[in-house]
């Protein structure tokens, strides 16, 4: 009856297709919304980890005294030792220098050329008007080297004097006007506005952020555009999908590719010199723009070695660095009575005061870094070691469990000897060796890690996904297929393995929850990134001891939420994509 | 009757198992011509199907094998065609429905997919060329509102429907030869008439060759021209469907009649043939039905008995089809 009546209806009415009805199934489900949530979150952290937490500013609005000043005392030495090549000469010079040199004598006029450019350019950016005299220096210096290399030694010696000379009245006619002595006098500098923490970030990081922030704004953008571009035209819609997926992609990659090009931002691993300059006044900011976490990952603080969380009240410290209160508080020696004396606490620029509940959330580890901070960055290695080795080893699981279940006969037994040989190996041990063997130098750790997991993990989805082909290898859907002339390539990956991809989808959640296992139990060995590069299996090891409980508390639980949220997750998908259970 | 569509000469498919080989499909000839309807009769397990599936190349190897034999469609051997060449004569030439259309479709594709799929690949449709082909077919097979059916999944449609779209799918390419195995054993007895009905319309349209495999004489009856009956892997008996009703003489194939219900007197017991089918892996000595055979003689035992003709076109495997007519 109800086919009588849709079929009379002129315009067909929309019917979901198969995507529409697993969102449908997932969207029904709390937990499975409640642990995407978590994982979207965690996913942003870690991308968005540079821009939360970093010891560098957005905007640095400055003066750099010391870099003027170190520009300025430079130029004397620059004068002095293009005297000294001139006067020297080619033979001379090259006799005393080691044959396999690099710069020749030509090579090193011109660095002394560069260098007093260098020097120049550095100072006149802080310098309004009045450049005339770093000019004129300048301009000898170049002028010197053409002579000294074209041969004209006399015309040379003599404008390297001249420009000795300069150097020397330079020095005081260009002095910087310091701040806290204005009494002395000298030149007013302007501020320059740099961006340091963008300047590190790097053409791959744009990339994931841009990308991050395509997928978690999905829901506005992507309602909008059905809406208005497509007006709902449920089959446009459906078209656009695919489109709408590589334009993100397109996206996010044209604005890495741009990033590269322009800004050419590259990753940063050391301790930025800002907040210590600044808190020094050798820097001096008109205008200064931390984030949130003006903390390095890499940043140490002998006064805060194993601090713990600064929201309690056992944390707090005195100004000479002592705890106050609790099994912390320094005890006086019981022959002596002398009181050790303590670190006290450095604070730093932009950074919370000494007892803010804010300055060390999470506490800090064994040379005083920042334990939030570090489990930011952290999460970037661990989060990604999962997702990457388990899309490896589901990629290769499934393909070699296809092709085991589907051909059968001397293909499935070479295949499943295979399977049962690798699962022979004592997987952790495997990994550990492959690992400890492995140079760090050609091989990153963290990608070895990750192949090493991947080639040693797949035969778990191998065997489902066998178990799967050789149960479907029966059904008649699979010989109509072959009956149609469906090429036995197709037959496998477009009517088959859709068929089994729920219990490969659960398998690879679970993997990347092992994944990240792996990797934390790897780091927590020793062999997994290089310091001071944060895991968080690495973050655990800091301190054993049940005293430091924040050490294994925090990053532990991170782990934890992680890979419980991923099995939540891949609990749902199996339901989801499992066609028997769709519901109309 | 112009020449051959189909021809089957001797096809022998074995199957290797624990206790030795299991003749399958052992010496079995018939041939197909262009626009009739072949009814291949036969208990369960007598290789009709296997016969199906050796035509298309489709026995799962291992453990099944080609023992022997010619399959030539328009003069070529299928069983010699390269793996290329044969996709092409599958779906496009020959096209297969099967017996479950439960498990005959897809359940991750919707049936509008399924049907287009076929088109795209064989005659290189555009993804929306295809799909409106396909809604063209499904109206055809009789599928009500097929303009939003086509975006159904196999689960929500009934038995009968599914079996409308394995049709769909199997003539969406004007296949020269169409398999139909055992196509509505899965179905209502209404359903049965409606898909058969279906069937022969299609045929009539398109002049499609129909290879109708059946345990249902009543089936055959309505449909075939032509019956070929087959015991334990062998054609016994073959003739145009009038010729074989009227004057069956096998005694196999006399059994087969005389245990139909309609025949029986009401209150009668059935009359069942004595007996069960002899193992593939150990056929009898001689004639196959003997051990089972009322007219079973020494000469049964010695020799086998061949295919040959009795009166025109009607042909017998018995050394006693002469005495059998008087059964």
């Amino acid at each position: 009856m109800s086919e009588r009546e849709t079929g009379e209806t002129e315009t067909a009415p929309y019917s979901r297709d198969y995507w529409d009805l697993v969102f449908e199934q997932l969207s029904r489900r709390r937990l499975f919304k409640l642990a995407v949530s978590v994982l979207a979150l965690l996913y942003a952290s870690a991308i968005y980890a540079p821009l939360i937490a970093n010891d560098r500013p957005y905007v640095l609005a400055a003066i750099d005294y010391r870099e003027y000043r170190t520009a300025l005392r430079t130029l004397r030495p620059v004068a002095a030792s293009l005297g000294g090549l001139v006067e020297r000469g080619r033979e001379d010079y090259l006799a005393a220098r080691p044959a396999d040199a690099a710069l020749g004598w030509e090579g090193a006029l011109a660095a002394e050329a560069d260098a007093a450019r260098l020097h120049v350019e550095r100072m006149k950016r802080y310098l309004s008007g009045g450049t005339e005299q770093l000019d004129l220096f300048r301009t000898k210096v170049g002028l010197a080297v053409d002579a000294a290399v074209a041969g004209r030694v006399q015309e040379a010696e003599a404008l390297v004097e001249e420009a000795k000379d300069l150097a020397k009245a330079l020095a005081t006619d260009y002095a910087a006007l310091d701040p806290r002595k204005p009494e002395d006098g000298g030149r007013e500098l302007t501020p320059v506005r740099s961006y340091p923490l963008l300047e590190a970030v790097t053409g791959a990081e744009v990339f994931f952020m841009l990308l991050w922030a395509c997928l978690l704004a999905w829901p506005l953008w992507n309602g909008y555009l059905n809406r208005r571009l497509l007006r709902g035209d449920r089959d446009r819609i459906r078209a656009w999908r695919r489109r709408k997926l590589l334009a993100v992609l397109g996206l996010s990659l044209s604005g890495a590719l741009l990033w590269g090009r322009f800004v050419g931002g590259e990753a940063a691993f050391d301790v930025s010199p800002f907040k210590r300059s600044l808190t020094g006044g050798d820097i001096v900011a008109q205008r200064v723009l931390f984030p949130p976490l003006a903390f390095g990952f890499a940043q140490t603080s002998a006064g805060e070695v194993f601090r713990p969380p600064t929201w309690r009240s056992m944390s707090e410290k005195s100004a000479e660095g002592h705890y106050v209160r609790g099994a912390r508080v320094p005890q006086p020696d019981p022959v002596t009575g002398i009181v050790p004396a303590g670190t006290p606490v450095e604070e730093l620029f932009a950074e919370p005061a000494r007892n803010s509940g804010w300055r060390h959330p999470l506490g800090t580890d064994s040379v005083g870094r920042d334990l939030l901070v570090r489990m930011l960055w952290g999460g970037r290695v661990s989060l990604s070691v999962g997702l990457v080795s388990a899309a490896l080893l589901v990629l290769i699981g499934t393909l070699v469990g296809a092709c085991a279940g589907y051909f059968g006969g001397w293909v499935d037994l070479a295949l499943s000897r295979l399977i049962e040989i690798v699962l022979c190996f004592p997987a952790f041990f495997l990994i550990l060796m492959v690992v400890a063997f492995t140079d760090p130098n050609v091989v990153p750790p963290i990608i070895a890690i990750v192949v090493v997991i991947a080639l040693v993990r797949w035969t778990s989805v191998a065997r489902l996904t066998r178990a799967e082909f050789l149960r479907m290898r029966e059904q008649e859907f699979t010989l109509a297929a072959r009956a149609m002339g469906i090429p036995a390539a197709r037959t496998i990956f477009r009517h088959m393995l859709p068929n089994a991809l729920g219990p490969i989808l659960v398998a690879g959640a679970f993997s990347v929850a092992s994944g990240i296992l792996t990797e934390s139990a790897l780091s927590f060995l020793g062999f997994g990134v290089k310091h001071p590069i944060p895991s968080w299996g690495s973050l655990v090891t800091e301190s054993s001891s049940a005293e430091h409980w924040w050490i294994q508390l925090f990053p532990g639980f991170a782990i934890f939420v992680t890979v419980v949220c991923y099995n939540l997750v891949g609990d749902a998908v199996r339901d989801a994509v499992d066609p028997k259970l769709r519901v109309l | 009757m112009n020449a051959p569509l189909l021809e089957v000469e001797d096809l022998r498919t074995y199957f290797r198992g624990d206790e030795g080989v299991a003749r399958a499909v052992d010496g079995v000839s018939f041939e197909l011509r262009a626009g009739e309807t072949l009814g291949l009769v036969g208990e369960s397990g007598c290789g009709k199907s296997v016969t199906a599936l050796s035509i298309l190349r489709l026995v799962p190897d291992p453990p099944g094998f080609v023992a022997g034999g010619e399959i030539r469609l328009r003069g070529r051997d299928l069983l010699a065609l390269p793996v290329d060449e044969l996709r092409r004569v599958r779906g496009n030439e020959i096209a297969m429905i099967f017996q479950e259309p439960m498990t005959a479709l897809n359940p991750v594709f919707t049936v509008g997919e399924q049907v287009a799929e076929t088109l795209r690949h064989h005659r290189g449709l555009a993804r929306a060329a295809a799909r409106g082909r396909a809604v063209e077919l499904l109206e055809r097979v009789g599928i009500p509102a097929a303009r939003t059916r086509v975006d159904d999944y196999p689960h929500q449609l009934s038995g009968g429907m599914r079996q409308r779209v394995m049709i769909a799918m199997a003539m969406s390419c004007d296949p020269a030869i169409l398999i139909a195995d055992e196509p509505t054993t899965a179905l209502d007895v209404t359903v049965q008439a409606q898909i058969l009905d279906l069937i022969r319309e299609l045929q009539q349209e398109r002049g499609t060759s129909v290879l109708l495999i059946t345990h249902d004489l009543g089936v055959v009856a309505e449909t075939a021209d032509r019956v070929a009956v087959m015991y334990a892997g062998k054609i016994v008996e073959a003739a145009t469907a009038e010729e074989l009703f009227a004057s069956p003489r096998h005694p196999y194939t006399i059994g087969l009649f005389r245990s139909l219900p309609g025949l029986a007197a009401r209150g009668e017991r059935l009359h069942a043939i004595p007996g069960t089918v002899p193992s593939a892996f150990r056929f009898p000595s001689g004639c196959r039905f003997r051990t089972r055979c009322p007219l079973a003689s020494e000469q049964c035992a010695a020799l086998e008995p061949p295919l040959c003709a009795v009166v025109g076109s009607h042909s017998a495997a018995c050394w006693h089809a002469e005495e059998a007519r008087a059964l």
